[in-house]
Parts: structure tokens; sequence; C-alpha cells
């Protein structure tokens, strides 16, 4: 249940073709539709395959450019050179020289990251690149929960790999300017950033402070009083603030019940000035009780909440909707004669009101389209690539049925071009259909999640490929082979929306 | 009755009631709002009464500049909202305008949030307090010459910067879910200053704060920095704190410690992305406060309001050492923490992203780095004293709440929780008592540590001293108590 609850903030699986990979998008919001669906807004991880390839040797460089005393930056070196380049790649027509002397040069480094090389091959499959690009999606195309995180020096590739459905991120994806950015700050040195440390002061010399002048004590609670007698004093001080209510013609208009006079005289206000009058009197209660009833008669504390009559709270509410809560503009157009600081307090107290919390009902209704979670079940429908079982003969051992001869389709040849078992319940096919190519089930599902194969490529596929494919047909073999590579970076997303620049008033609202 | 009959903490607490109604603007997230709801909280659990309240000065432009640059503090001064257009430029350059918006009495508030850490900074210096607390300051973002993330002044800094006249080495702890940036750049170079900032890290504001940024200069290894994922709860947050911190106060020993509180890293807050509960955030307090140095807790973020103000007055209680009931005071916002109307928060079911291996890795590191500090001579280890902060009377400090007449007619059901509608993110339900992580028992062991006393009782010969802690070599203090872990006592 809680595997299929989907929440804003998850990294998610989608599914937005069936034979390609997952997409991997983090859920920003849900909205309900009027249809009655969800969708999703999510914002874009991208994968290795997805980025132009000049871009990924720049990733690379990137990583080696790092300060040498950075182990991860080190260890990403060595996976992403040591991992063959890709004929994709060697097809690639324009290369930075300098990149690619580096490539070669690095390519001489042994390898110390006790990676194997698949292992080292399988990692490229979990970087990422986060973007700020922002799309759209049905919610009921989440196909599985993953984990993004920004990989942090301390750890190794291998931990992402031993886990499922974990990937990494170190640089961030700009995908319209295409280009990469490090999304990190930086503490800047100089005069103009550090402060000058004050020096301790020294034997005898004397603090300028006098704590005299910087503040000014409203309690103290060595006052001698106890709880009791201090909780006493408060209800005498809301007592003589009743009494003050009903004798305050404009009080006894606004609390027509002497329960309502109590109330008023409850607020916080009144307890506060009873606290600030215990402490003028010296926490004498007897002196403190005769200033609660001064000549001029009992005092009468009130707050903005009480303060405001019924037009002008009518007022607010209008302008509240009218304005929103731009409090100049209120100020300005509806209620001249308050000021700010009485409609910033008259508000945040106006909302602890009934008549907010209608019209919070109301918006409450609107916000319902918003949601924090959604539940989407297993997907169970099968994959169009996966080939129909034949009888029982889903593993069909070695059989290998060409090219049928009535128009029907040809047989799954059932190797797998990835792991080449030729045992598996179930059989996908993968790559152009011309090719003919399949892959187990374990491997299809390894190629949805992660974007690749799960084997080391080149080697293998070259021998499966001189293995499979008659001499004959081998005319145009090494672009062949690039297209089979291809294939995994075949799917480059179509960019929508626009840019952000990454800066830092770009970068999410910020706090404190 | 006359004294307390329990050697508590002094509490200084520093406020003033004009903070509640600066407003940052329409939809802007920041409310000093959650400061009034904080103090109408204590006083409604009695809280107020044990502690000595100030009204902060308002700060000078002469005390901002002892960090800030003139020219900074000079246009601050002068920018309004009705005469922004005049200052395009400046406002540019400084950083104004977007996320640190111009708005009416801005600079009244940052003299207010700086006016309160001074103040506080000073009555620590003096020995006048134990414990001085500023939920208006915080605002750990500020530049020397820059606004930035909702921050203008750096009351933190300025508050440091007083805490070095009498204390050669200070600590400064950032439990708020951002980096504090604003003050780890100001002491980057110093070693005077260690900054230990507990943060989200990666595709997230300020986008410092990487384990590998350590201080520059003589500075170095005097920043440290935790770059934590999302989704951190009490307990991971507490397996990394304690060992931290233990080590930190170890290695660097200060003689006074700052913590920044944001609470911003609370489970639901509009902008934070951990799991903390109210307690989980608390017990850093706890934790901290347990080491017995001079100590000032500043407030920072914290944009999921109603839990702002739990957070706050929960940890002005543990500053008390004082329990507080769970069922929440009435008070003007008591309709704000609905539907519960209950102190302690539960988390939500996001999944934390910090494993135990990340941490255990993380902390590694950052051990590694404090082996690096020359180490103080003589003292090898730092004890993390008992503390008495539970072993109070309970009939004494059991707070009830406030008997008050009926309110029935202000009261809505609670049918659903307040909130200032899209100004907060609906995270975290904002209550739920009785979960099992509210029965889990804080309690210290029984034992009571002599302690410094004002009242005379219990005064430890070798607690620090005024003038012990202006020398350096002296300045390490309460080492002599038992040796005991920092960890948890249940
Ligand atoms: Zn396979
Ligand atoms: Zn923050």
């Amino acid at each position: 249940m809680a595997a299929n609850m989907y929440r804003v903030g998850d990294c998610v699986y989608f599914e937005t073709s069936s034979t390609s990979p997952y997409q991997i998008r983090r859920i920003e919001e849900l909205n309900k539709t009027s249809s009655g669906n969800v969708e999703a807004k999510v914002m874009c991880f991208y994968r290795r395959r997805d980025l132009p390839n000049p871009l990924i040797q720049l990733a690379d460089k990137h990583q080696m450019a790092q300060s040498e005393d950075s182990p991860v930056a080190m260890k990403l070196k060595k996976i992403c050179l040591k991992t063959p380049i890709g004929e994709e790649q060697a097809a690639q027509a324009v290369l930075d020289p300098a990149i690619v002397a580096m490539e070669e040069e690095s390519c001489e480094l042994p390898v110390a990251d006790g990676l194997v090389p698949k292992q080292r091959h399988q990692a490229k499959h979990r970087e990422l690149f986060l973007s700020r690009h922002v799309e759209t999606l049905p919610a009921t195309h989440i196909r599985g929960k993953c984990t993004v995180t920004l990989l942090n020096e301390t750890e190794s590739l291998l931990s992402y790999l031993n886990k499922d459905d974990a990937f990494f991120y170190c640089l961030v994806f700009d995908p319209s300017q295409k280009t990469l950015l490090a999304d990190k700050g930086e503490i800047r040195v100089g005069s103009r950033y550090q402060t000058e440390v004050t020096n301790l002061l020294k034997e005898g010399e004397e603090d300028t402070r006098k704590s005299e002048e910087l503040e000014t004590l409203v309690w103290t609670p060595e006052h001698g009083l106890t709880d009791r007698q201090i909780d006493q004093f408060l209800v005498v001080s809301r007592s003589v603030g009743t009494f003050a209510r009903a004798l305050d013609c404009s009080s006894s208009v606004k609390q027509p019940s002497l329960h309502m006079s109590a109330a008023a005289a409850s607020r916080d206000i009144t307890l506060f000035h009873a606290m600030d009058t215990l402490h003028k009197s010296g926490y004498s209660i007897e002196s403190a009780l005769s200033s609660l009833v001064p000549a001029s008669g009992p005092v009468l504390c009130r707050d903005e909440m009480e303060e405001w009559s019924a037009s002008e709270a009518n007022l607010f509410e209008e302008a509240l909707d009218k304005y929103g809560k731009d409090f100049a503009d209120i100020r300005q157009d509806f209620l001249p004669w308050k000021t700010l600081k009485n409609l910033v307090e008259y508000y945040y107290m106006w909302k602890t009101t009934d008549r907010y919390v209608q019209q919070k009902r109301v918006k409450a209704v609107e916000a319902e389209s918003k949601l924090k979670q959604v539940y989407i079940p297993n997907y169970n429908k099968p994959n169009p690539a996966l080939l129909p079982t034949n009888n029982g003969n889903s593993n069909g051992k070695g059989t290998v049925l060409n090219g049928g001869t009535n128009g029907t389709p040809a047989m799954a040849p059932t190797l797998c071009a990835s792991c080449q078992v030729t045992n598996s319940n179930q059989w996908y096919s993968w790559g152009p259909q011309h090719l003919q190519y399949r892959l187990c089930g374990p491997c299809w599902q390894y190629w949805k999640k992660y974007g690749g194969l799960k084997a080391c490529l080149a080697r293998r596929r070259r021998k499966w490929y001189a293995a499979r494919v008659p001499r004959a047909r081998r005319t145009c073999c090494p672009r062949r082979i690039a297209h089979i590579a291809a294939l995994s970076s075949s799917c480059v997303p179509t960019w929508r929306g626009t840019w952000p620049r990454l800066t830092a008033a770009a970068r999410a609202r910020a706090p404190s | 009755m006359a004294m307390q009959p329990h050697s508590k903490k002094r509490v200084c607490y520093y406020y003033d009631s004009d903070i509640g109604n600066y407003y940052y603007g329409q939809g802007h997230p920041m409310k000093p709002h959650r400061i009034r709801m904080t103090h109408n909280l204590l006083l409604n659990y009695g809280l107020y009464r044990k502690m000595e309240i100030y009204r902060p000065h308002k700060a000078t432009a002469d005390e901002m500049t002892k960090f800030h640059s003139d020219d900074y503090i000079r246009f601050l001064r002068s920018i309004r909202p009705d005469n922004m257009s005049e200052y395009n430029k400046q406002m540019q350059r400084f950083n104004v305008g977007e996320d640190c918006p111009v708005f009416d009495g801005l600079y009244e508030f940052c003299q207010l949030s700086a006016g309160g850490s001074v103040a506080a900074a000073v009555k620590l210096n003096k020995q006048a307090s134990e414990i001085c607390i500023n939920w208006g300051g915080g605002l750990h973002h500020a530049k020397k010459s820059e606004a930035s993330g909702f921050c203008y002044v750096n009351d933190i800094v300025l508050g440091i910067l007083e805490l070095l006249k009498y204390h050669q080495r200070v600590l400064y702890i950032d439990i708020d879910v951002h980096h504090g940036d604003g003050v780890e750049e100001a002491f980057y170079t110093t070693d005077r200053v260690m900054t230990v900032s507990f943060h989200k890290y990666g595709e997230y504001f300020p986008g410092t704060g990487d384990l590998r940024d350590i201080g520059a200069g003589k500075g170095k290894y005097y920043a440290v920095n935790i770059p934590l994922r999302d989704g951190m709860d009490d307990e991971s947050y507490e397996s990394i704190f304690v060992p931290i911190i233990s080590k930190v106060m170890e290695t660097f020993q200060p003689s006074a410690v700052v913590l920044q509180c944001g609470a911003d890293s609370l489970t639901g807050d509009r902008l934070g992305c951990f799991n903390l509960t109210v307690r989980g955030h608390g017990r850093c307090v706890e934790l901290v406060k347990r080491f017995g140095l001079p100590f000032l807790l500043v407030g920072g973020g914290g944009y999921t309001i109603r839990n702002v103000s739990r957070c706050w007055t929960y940890e002005t209680s543990v500053a008390l050492g004082v329990e507080i009931a769970n069922e929440l005071p009435y008070n003007d916002y008591f309709e704000y923490f609905g539907p519960d109307f209950k102190l302690h928060i539960s988390p939500s079911n996001m999944s934390n992203q910090n494993t135990p291996e990340y941490l255990e890795k993380i902390k590694n590191r950052l051990f590694e780095n404090l082996r690096m500090l020359p180490h103080a001579p003589g003292v090898q280890v730092q004890a993390i004293p008992e503390d008495a902060i539970n072993d109070e009377s309970e009939d004494e400090d059991k707070i009830d709440k406030d008997e008050r007449l009926p309110q029935s007619e202000k009261r809505i059901a609670a049918d659903g929780e307040l909130s200032d509608s899209e100004d907060e993110g609906e995270g975290g339900g904002g209550g739920g008592g009785g979960g099992r992580r509210d029965n889990r028992s804080y309690r210290a062991p029984t034992r009571k540590r002599p302690r410094l006393d004002k009242d005379g009782a219990g005064g430890n010969k070798d607690d620090v001293k005024p003038e012990d802690s202006k020398d350096d070599t002296k300045s390490v203090n309460n080492l002599e108590e038992p040796k005991k872990d920092l960890t948890p006592n249940a």
C-alpha cells in the first residue's frame, strides 16, 4: 500500500513510451483535473543517454577537473574513462581535441576503484542530471519509485549499484542552453566577505557595553509571588476588564452578553497588561490592583480584534477579496484611517474567526484539486514489446526460427542481446523490429529502469552480432553496431517551456 | 514563598511586541507573526513568568557596521517601499527586492532582531544570565554587504562578535534546514569561531555547505558542514548531531555557544524537506544545554508558522528546564493549532533518504577533519554534564492550562487546521499527541549535578567565571564532571 502511494517530492519512474526506458521525474505537484484524473507536475532528470555527447564528455571532464583531493571525482573519472568509449561516441565528429587528449591520457590510469568493468559500465546508468525543466504527465503513467541523491564524496558508486532504483547526480543540465552546471554555491574569501574579528578584552580593559542601554526589563522571575498569586491576579484583571466593558457603551454594543464581555476581557492583551502592571508595581499585588482601577475608572485593554467595528470588518473582508493581502493597497483604498500595523495585527486575529474559517472552507474546496499524495496501483498490463510465448516453448532452447515463410513474424531468436542467456520466462523485442533483438525478462526490466543494457556492451555485442548476422549482411557492420548503441540514446526528449537561469535568486525560494 | 526551589538555568528572553506586525508582503513565506504566536503561547503556558523578559533596544547603524559594510546599512536605513524606484541599482547590488523585499518598517525590523541578539550576548558576557533567547534573531543568510534568503542584518554574527570580547572560542551550531552560509562566510577565515551547520544539501538554497567546505586560512577546519538529504527524522538527526557536537566540544572547546534554531527543519514545513518533530528539534537544544556553557538561542527559518511557534515554545521550556503539557493553552491564536490543539506533532510518512551508512560516512569524514584541529593542552574528553533538566519537582512545574472563561463563541469546530491558505503548506498535519514518539521519555538520570547557581546553592568552584572566560587556557570548563556520553538517556 505504502509502496503504491506517491507523494509530492517522490522520485518516480514514468512510462511515456512502452519501448523506451522509463523517464525519471520528481513529483512537484499532484493536481486533480476536472475530469477526475490526476496530473503530476514533475521535474525532469536526464540520463547520460539523453545528453548530447559533447556534454557527456564535458561532464566527465568536469569531474576530472575537480580538485584532486576529491576521491569521488577520481572515482568518477575512472569510471567514465575506463568504460570503453561507446561506438556512438567514436562516431561523434566534433570533439574538443583537449578533451580527447585528456581522455586518452587518463585511460592509462590504473583502475583503483575496486569496480569490475561490468560495475563500471552499470554505474554509468545510475548517473542522472538534474534539470529545472518541468512538465506535466498523467499520474497513471507512474511505474514505481526510485531515489535520486546528490552524489556525496564519501559514497562509493557500489552503494548505488547494490541498491535497486537508486540514482545519483552531480550536475545540473540545462536542456535549452545545452549546458551543464554544478549546483554549488561558494563561500567567498576576502575582506569584503569576512568580518573583522573582535579581540578579547585585555586585562583591565573596560567593556563599553552597558546592558542598561541595550534592553528594558519588563518581567523578572525574582518576584516573590507564587504561581497561584499570579493566576489570581490574572483573574482579577479579567474581571476588571469585564466590568470595564459593561461600563463602556461601545463595548456593550459589541458584546451584548456578559459572557462575551468576559471572553473579550480574557484576550491576551489584558493578560500582558496585567503582567506589565505587576512588574511596574514592584510585584506588589496590592499596588498592582490599585493601578488596575485608577480614578478614571477600571482599565480597559482592547486589541485590534475588539477595536474594529463591524463595518470596518466588512470593509476589510471586501478589500481582502479584491486585493489579496496587499495591506498597503487595502489601507489606501479601503481603510485609510488604520495604520499598516493595525491591519496586519487585525488580519492575523481575523484568521481565528468563524468568518475566516468559512472563507477557508470555500478555498478548501478549490484547493481540493491539489493533492498531497496519490495511489497508483501496480501496472500489470503487458508491454507491447513482450513476445507471445509459444505454448510452453518460452525457453525454446536453441530453437531459432528465422523469418516465417508465409508472412508470420519471426519467432523470437531466444538469445538475450544483453546477457546472452537462452532461458527466460519472458522475452521482449528490443530495438528496431527488423533487427530482431531480444532481451530476457531481467535485462528488459534493467533496460527500462536504467536505460542501458545490463551487460557490458561493446565487445559482447560485436561477438553476438558476428554470431547472429550472416556474413553477407555484415557490410555495414560498424555503422550497424553504432546504431545499436545509439538505440540507447535515441530517445532524447524534446524541451518545452522556458529555462530559468541558475542564479541565486532563481533557486528555490529561499529561506532563512 | 520566595525563590524557586530548584537550581535552574537563569533564562533571559528578548521580545518586542511590535515584531509580529512587520509584514514581508503578500505571499511571502517569512512571517514575523510566528514570533508573536510563540510569545502568546509562552504567556499562557506560564513560562513567561519564569524568565527575565526584556524588550531589546533598536540596534544602531554603528552596531550593525561592526560586521556589515557602511554603504549596505546606509542603504537599508534609507530604502522604503515609496522610494524604491530611486534605488534600483543599489537594490540589485545588495540583493534586495525579490526574496528579500523592501517592506514597511524593514530597517526597524532589522534593528529589533539585531538588538535582541546583541543585548543577549552582552548579557551572557556579563554573566548576568546562563541562557539567552531571541526568537526574533537567527537571520543566518545575511552577508556583509548583501541581503539573502529573507535575511538583511546578521544578528548572529553581531552577537558572536560581542561574545568574542570575553570568549576566546565561540561555537555556532545551526539546525535550520538551510545552510548557515552568512555566519559561516563571516567567520570563514578565523579559528576563534567554529561554525557547525546541519542542513539539506543538493539542489537547495543557498547551495553552499558541502562537506568539503571546511574554512580557509587560519579558519581551515573551523567550518563544519553536515550535508543531509530529504526526510531526516528525529532518530537520524540525533544519530549525527550527538557524535558531531560531542567531538566538536571535545576538540574545539568553546566557552560559549550560539544555537540557531531555524524551525524549517520540522516536518511539514512549507519550504523544508526534513521530517523532524518538535521533540527531535528540541532535543538539540537539550543536548547543547547540557554542556552548561553560556548559551544563546536564536530563531531563524520556519514557514509553517503554527509549528514554528510550537517548536520555539517547547524549546523555551527546555531552556528553562520546565515540563509543559501537550495540551495547548488557550490563547489569541488558538485556532491556528487545530484540529488537534496539541503542542507536539507527528512525523509524516515521507521516506528518509539519509541511510545510516550515509550518515556514518559523513560523520567519519568530519571526524577526520576535526582531528586536524590543534588540541587544547591537557584535556582529552569533553564531559557531557548530566542535566537537572527533568529533575525538578513535578507539581511545581507542571503548568496547567490557564482556566479561563469559556470561549465557545470563538472556538471553531476542530474540522480542519487553520493555515495561512496559500501561504502555508499543508504538510505535517501539525499534531497528533499520543504517538509513540510522544511517550518517549527524555528523562535524565536522577543524579543531579552541582552547578553554578545564582542563589548560591551548590555552586561548582570550577565552573566558568567571568574572569576565567577571558583567559584562553582556562576557558575550557566543566570537564571535571563525570564523563558521560552524549547519548540518549533512555
Ligand atoms: Zn538478459
Ligand atoms: Zn531556513
